[in-house]
């Protein structure tokens, strides 16, 4: 299967947070619901665009930002905005303007962004497309299917085993 | 009176090619099957080794006779008429659309293959082909001249670099490199050409396995099918073991998303 991702998936599963209180606690439940996400598509071809893959360089310094660049092609297509995906977007714009209005985003470039990266995913072949962000879902609904992190995991004892480091 | 102009003598024919079985009605043969068995006819007479040579040289080849002089006419029967004179006057008038082509560019494009080898043969023959109604003489229903491929795929195609994921089927090739993806959604395979002979051996290590191509292809514009895709490289990539994955990118400066507080503001903040 080919699914996409967008750059939230990968800073909930591979950042440590130092958050205290109920923050902290909401956002180790997002930790582990990123990481058994990525644990269930461990044998899909992930589309991760590279939209995506420059906002997760942001803070990363300067002289890491190669090696991070090469790990992350090692594990997902990090795909460019191509062409197709040009076509795909500028349709995703136009339709994303008669989604409901809590469902619409205020920022303009926050929409763009995530149109381009839903449109990079779509042009890979993308069936499912995995996002935390129900207004980014929402506009991936209207070319595939959308889904958020997964809440539980079929395996009973794996979120333990995440959670101890053992998967 | 004009003075008659002098005719090329008729050659002789040197053999026949016959197709034999007891009530076998000539209309009932494919033109496929036809043009297949004297294409074979053509090599074995030429003594061609498709290993060395790709094409039989002019000199070399066979040509039909007994067919109406001036310009060659060969009548064809078809089986379903209604449909075929109405897809070949639709393709026909597609063909001398002057203002794009709507929502036909698809029907168009699906004809793109034909109209290559059509163009080839006016191109190569030195003459314009036309498909017309069974003893209609003026407006055919199709024209093709030596350079309409080229016009037409200039309006039709886009090119561009892209990645392409799909499961390798076979690699190799006699007249060119080619790989054939099975690529997810598409209903056929994706016969692709390969950059060069080391990649071809390298995509043979892979048969069977899931690649992720990178190359260059030819989109249809519209429908975005892949009409044309070239592998310049390939790579496999795949999350494995997701701890040693995740530890892998924190490894590789993933981490320094730990010093932000709220990831999701920040990214909205590079956004906006």
């Amino acid at each position: 299967m080919i699914v996409g991702i967008d750059s939230m998936i990968l800073i909930y599963a591979g950042s440590v947070p130092k958050s205290i209180g109920t923050a902290a606690s909401e956002r180790a439940q997002l930790t582990l619901r990123a990481k058994l996400l990525l644990h269930q598509l461990s044998d899909d071809t992930i589309i991760l665009p590279s939209i995506a893959v420059a906002e997760l360089l942001v803070p990363i310094p300067d002289a890491q930002r190669g090696l991070l660049i090469a790990e992350l092609s090692s594990r997902f297509v990090c795909k460019p905005f191509d062409l197709p995906a040009t076509a795909i977007a500028a349709d995703l714009w136009a339709r994303s303007k008669k989604l409901p209005a809590e469902l619409r985003h205020d920022n303009r470039n926050v929409l763009k962004s995530d149109v381009m990266i839903i449109a990079v995913a779509k042009a890979a072949g993308a069936t499912v497309f995995y996002s935390h962000d129900r207004r980014c879902r929402a506009i991936a609904a209207l070319v595939m299917e959308a889904k958020d992190m997964p809440t539980h995991s079929e395996d009973l004892f794996l979120p333990g085993d995440i959670e101890r480091g053992e998967a | 009176m004009a003075k008659k102009t002098a005719k090329t003598k008729r050659p002789e024919p040197t053999l026949e090619v016959r197709f034999v079985a007891p009530g076998l009605a000539p209309e009932k043969i494919p033109l496929r099957a036809v043009s297949d068995v004297l294409a074979a006819v053509q090599d074995l007479a030429s003594g061609r080794d498709p290993f060395e040579t790709p094409h039989v040289p002019p000199e070399k080849s066979i040509g039909l006779v007994d067919v109406r002089r001036g310009s060659a006419i060969y009548r064809c029967v078809a089986r379903a008429p209604e449909e075929a004179l109405s897809n070949l006057g639709r393709i026909g008038s597609l063909l001398m659309s002057e203002n794009g082509y709507g929502d036909d560019g698809d029907k168009l494009a699906a004809a793109l293959g034909s109209i290559h080898d059509l163009s080839a043969v006016a191109k190569q023959v030195g003459c314009r082909l036309e498909v017309a109604i069974a003893g209609v003489r003026k407006e055919p229903l199709v024209v093709i001249q030596a350079e309409d491929y080229q016009r037409l795929s200039k309006r039709l195609l886009l090119a561009g670099e892209t990645t392409v994921t799909g499961e390798v089927e076979r690699v190799g090739g006699v007249t060119g490199l080619r790989c054939a993806l099975r690529v997810p959604g598409r209903h056929r395979i994706l016969y692709c050409d390969v950059k060069d002979r080391s990649l071809a051996r390298r995509l043979g290590e892979h048969l069977y396995e899931d690649i992720v191509a990178l190359g260059e292809a030819k989109w249809i514009y519209r429908s975005w099918r892949i009409y044309k895709f070239t592998i310049n490289d390939f790579n496999q990539p795949r999350i494995g073991d997701s701890a040693s994955a995740i530890e892998n990118l924190r490894r590789a400066g993933l981490s320094a998303w730990d010093q932000i507080r709220n990831p999701e503001g920040y990214i909205r903040e590079f956004r906006s």
